[in-house]
């Protein structure tokens, strides 16, 4: 029995069949469509939304043979499938073992907690060099973002280089502190230093003996379960809230970052169609994936507060997993994309 | 003056050999071919002159992967005014190195981007100090990796105010090397030309009945060999099951290093090696361009190269500090089918190509464009195919349109392409059987005599590969320590154990 069977198997089961494997693979992966954004809420599966972007689809295609092939799990056709009996039991068994990390519940962090790992990894790289006055490294990553974010950190920072080291230190060890072991273990060996490489992610579940996924899975789970300590505790965390900074609206596409630009303009879904030359259904799958990424972004303008609370209450009954359902019982006067509105406003806004 | 500067800037005592050489030739203002052995410091001959002359240092490269590196390279020096501009680049990445172009010192190109107008332009209304082609053999028909966009960089050379010309090869037959010449339209330049030879690795073949005897043998070669090492395989399913064997069979540190990896864990892998954490690194060719670590003991190859300068470039990346260093390369009989099927797949064969033009005449599908693209997929050819075809379409026949005429024309380029490819692949296999000396044969395949004779040279001249005595390995471990532990240790708190 592994983790990542015991993963697959919970997966399976909260679907109920009423997905594909695919739809599995996207929510893993944490593809920001419209339609992945849904499921995770309609299925309850929002803490496995990005949780295993490391997932290739040959291995979960594999998974799920073999899995078919114990009688797990069984086809009910088209790349969809159920748990069978004794695969419900295997699961209930593997949970006695197994849990789901703790930290994968904080899924609003997502996005803001792979912000957070890439800017941390070159700060920590660059402090570790530059206490001992090494001035010439190679960078961990290529990327511009945290790149451009770290060297501005460095300059706005108001403490001498080994303060500022030291101040880093405390925070990091308090924040890791209220993880288990094998978490803090994964995150701290895939840190570089002053001639020190980390290790990749492979690299480090090797050295721990453990499965790679897991190691992906638990990795996930500390990376947001610390975001959201900080987070919570801005106080304490002076210098790791930084990190957690947006830098502006990250993680849009560009052409719904377009859309934003005009909504903010004050244009309708209408004029913003006609003037992009886009279909209006394309606008407002633009607007949900802004809800659903922008903690801020106010919806009000297309959704009254009366019609969110109804289709919230709706949403709340845990059996209705379609958008069809819900409008009939939510009322015909709302459209399907205010549901979706709302339902992208929720997957963020629920904290636990 | 420029002793000062290696001193200064680039922290060395002395020039290595060939380098004082060009770059005072290049500082003098003449066009300037230099042919360089791999790990010999090319890259110097064109950065310190961007130090002494005024204006902008221009380098022409033709690998995306190599141009990330040497940017990175100069960046260690402390330098920023240093850009790349490639088709890797977002467009808002590319505006911005387009516009605070008058601001740098080096600027990295990719021929392709060397075809856009707007470029041209804005270099042309600056000073260049020196245009470099990097990879010199690129622009010859005879070289290899020939890249097409490089024909026409004598006219680019012209528009852009025909600055001095480095070209830097490390590797390039006298055939070659007047090709070079002609297409960069050089008049009264200097040639430095120096030996590909490299008199510190020892070379040694070994002939096995099957892969698991390969396996086998690869083990114990570098369990009883100095390292570190570089194991080079020809696909990168094998560079992951050999260092899982290797990890399985010894207490070595190993990785697997290949273009799948996501670009942080190559970096990070590729930081280990040359930090000296890892004793072996499994990798397809992807692996070692623009790394320049200097106590690379052993380059195995545990699949041959495809051609020989392909092993030159590689073996080469062993004893860059003029130690010892021992270059092995074991096959078998089987390994001949893998590279002939590779080559087999780079072009369209004639009834592919047939379906290809008939298609494209029927729904009028014009070459080059999107559409016409995937006509060339749906008819199976392979990326590589298609993209040779859509060149070969679009700038060398683009006047002729009568399907007959182009099927024979291009029909015989692939003849003439795939008999090159082959008989690099034959040189290759002559060179693994040959029981004369190893180094005099690689030599005469770049028509070069050998000099005078090293100590330990080859199987052929009786040095043995047991004459490499195991070092103690300067590997640093990867401790299970507590996080907490390592933490400290890398903001500062405790000491660093390894040093």
């Amino acid at each position: 029995m592994s983790f990542t069977a015991y993963f697959f198997l919970t997966l399976i089961h909260h679907f109920k069949g009423e997905r594909s494997i695919s739809g599995i693979y996207h929510l893993l992966k944490g593809k920001k469509s419209a339609q992945t954004i849904q499921d995770s809420v309609l299925f309850n599966v929002q803490p496995f939304f990005q949780s295993l972007e490391v997932i290739t689809r040959q291995d979960l295609n594999k998974m799920c043979n073999e899995c078919e092939q114990s009688n797990l799990i069984q086809s009910v056709g088209d790349g969809h499938f159920r748990l069978t009996l004794s695969g419900l039991a295997y699961m209930n068994e593997a949970g006695e073992h197994f849990q789901l990390p703790s930290g994968l519940a904080y899924f609003h962090h997502s996005s803001t907690a792979k912000r957070f790992w890439k800017r941390l990894k070159l700060t920590v790289q660059t402090m570790s060099n530059l206490i001992r006055d090494e001035g010439r490294f190679l960078p961990v990553t290529n990327d511009k973002e945290p790149l451009e974010w770290t060297k501005r950190f460095l300059k706005k920072a108001k403490l001498d280089r080994q303060e500022l080291a030291a101040q880093l230190l405390n925070e990091l060890q308090n924040s890791l502190q209220t993880r288990p072991n094998i978490e803090a273990d994964i995150f701290v060996l895939q840190l570089s230093g002053y001639k020190q490489t980390g290790l990749t992610l492979m690299q480090a579940s090797e050295l721990l003996n453990i499965d790679y996924y897991e190691a992906a899975v638990l990795m996930t789970s500390c990376l947001r379960a610390v975001s959201q300590e900080i987070n919570d505790g801005k106080d304490n965390y002076p210098l790791l809230s930084r990190f957690l900074e947006k830098s502006d609206s990250k993680g849009l596409t560009a052409s719904t970052h377009k859309t934003l630009t005009f909504i903010k303009k004050g244009l309708t879904i209408q004029q913003i169609a006609q003037y992009r030359r886009l279909k209006e259904s394309t606008i407002e799958d633009h607007l949900v994936e802004i809800a659903m990424y922008m903690e801020d972004f106010d919806i009000n303008t297309f959704v009254s507060r009366e019609v969110y609370h109804r289709v919230k209450t709706v949403l709340e009954q845990q059996s209705i997993k379609r958008l069809k359902p819900i409008r009939d019982i939510a009322g015909s006067d709302i459209s399907y994309f205010q549901i979706r509105l709302v339902m992208a406003k929720e997957s963020v806004g629920k904290h636990d | 003056m420029i002793d000062t500067i290696l001193k200064e800037t680039f922290g060395y005592e002395r020039f290595r050999e060939g380098q004082r050489e060009v770059i005072e030739d290049v500082l003098k203002g003449y066009d300037v071919f230099a042919m360089l052995p791999t790990g010999s410091g090319k890259s110097l001959c064109y950065i310190l002159p961007g130090y002494v002359l005024d204006g902008l240092v221009l380098i022409v490269s033709p690998l995306l992967s190599l141009m990330e590196d040497q940017v990175q390279q100069i960046r260690m020096l402390g330098e920023k005014k240093v850009a790349a501009l490639n088709s890797f680049l977002t467009p808002q990445e590319k505006d911005d190195v387009l516009n605070s172009i008058r601001f740098l010192r080096f600027l990295f190109v990719s021929p392709e981007m060397l075809q856009n107008n707007l470029l041209i332009n804005r270099l042309s209304m600056l000073k260049l100090s020196l245009f470099v082609i990097d990879e010199a053999h690129c622009i010859s028909q005879w070289g290899h990796e020939f890249r097409p966009d490089y024909l026409k960089l004598a006219q680019i050379r012209e528009a852009v105010g025909k600055p001095p010309c480095l070209a830097l090869t490390a590797t390039a037959n006298p055939k070659v090397r007047q090709d070079i010449l002609n297409y960069l339209d050089f008049k009264d330049d200097r040639q430095h030309i120096y030996s590909v030879d490299r008199k510190n690795i020892s070379l040694f073949v070994d002939k096995l009945a099957n892969v698991e005897e390969k396996i086998k043998r690869t083990i114990k070669i570098i369990s009883s060999q100095p390292s570190p090492g570089i194991i080079y395989c020809s696909t990168r399913d094998w560079t992951e099951r050999l260092a899982n064997q290797i990890r399985m069979k010894t207490d070595l540190h190993v990785a697997y290093y290949h273009g799948g990896l996501s670009s942080d864990d190559r970096l990070a892998i590729q930081y280990q090696f040359l930090n000296d954490q890892l004793d072996i690194i499994c990798c397809t060719n992807a692996f070692g361009m623009g790394i320049n670590k200097p106590n690379v003991r052993l380059v195995l190859h545990f699949h041959y190269p495809k051609h020989m300068n392909a092993y030159i470039q590689e073996i080469g990346r062993a004893g860059r500090d003029g130690l010892p260093s021992a270059a092995v390369t074991l096959y078998t009989d089987e390994d001949d089918l893998l590279p002939q099927a590779l080559i087999e797949k780079e072009y369209p064969d004639q009834p592919m190509l047939l379906r290809i033009l008939n298609r494209m005449e029927a729904t009028g599908a014009k070459a080059g464009t999107k559409g016409c693209f995937s006509i060339m997929m749906e008819e199976g050819a392979s990326e590589t195919a298609a993209r040779f075809l859509t060149y070969q379409l679009t700038k060398v026949f683009p006047e002729e349109h009568k399907s007959e005429e182009l099927f024979s024309k291009i029909d015989q380029t692939i003849k003439l392409r795939k008999q090159k490819k082959i008989s690099e692949l034959y040189e290759v296999k002559r060179w693994l059987a040959t029981t004369d000396c190893r180094r005099e044969a690689y030599l005469n395949s770049f028509q070069e005599k050998l000099s005078d004779k090293v100590p330990c040279c080859c199987d052929a001249c009786g040095c043995l590969l047991d004459d490499f005595v195991k070092v103690d390995p300067v590997i640093k471990e990867t401790q299970r320590i507590g996080w907490q532990v390592r933490l400290r240790k890398l903001l500062g708190l405790d000491k660093i154990d390894h040093e």
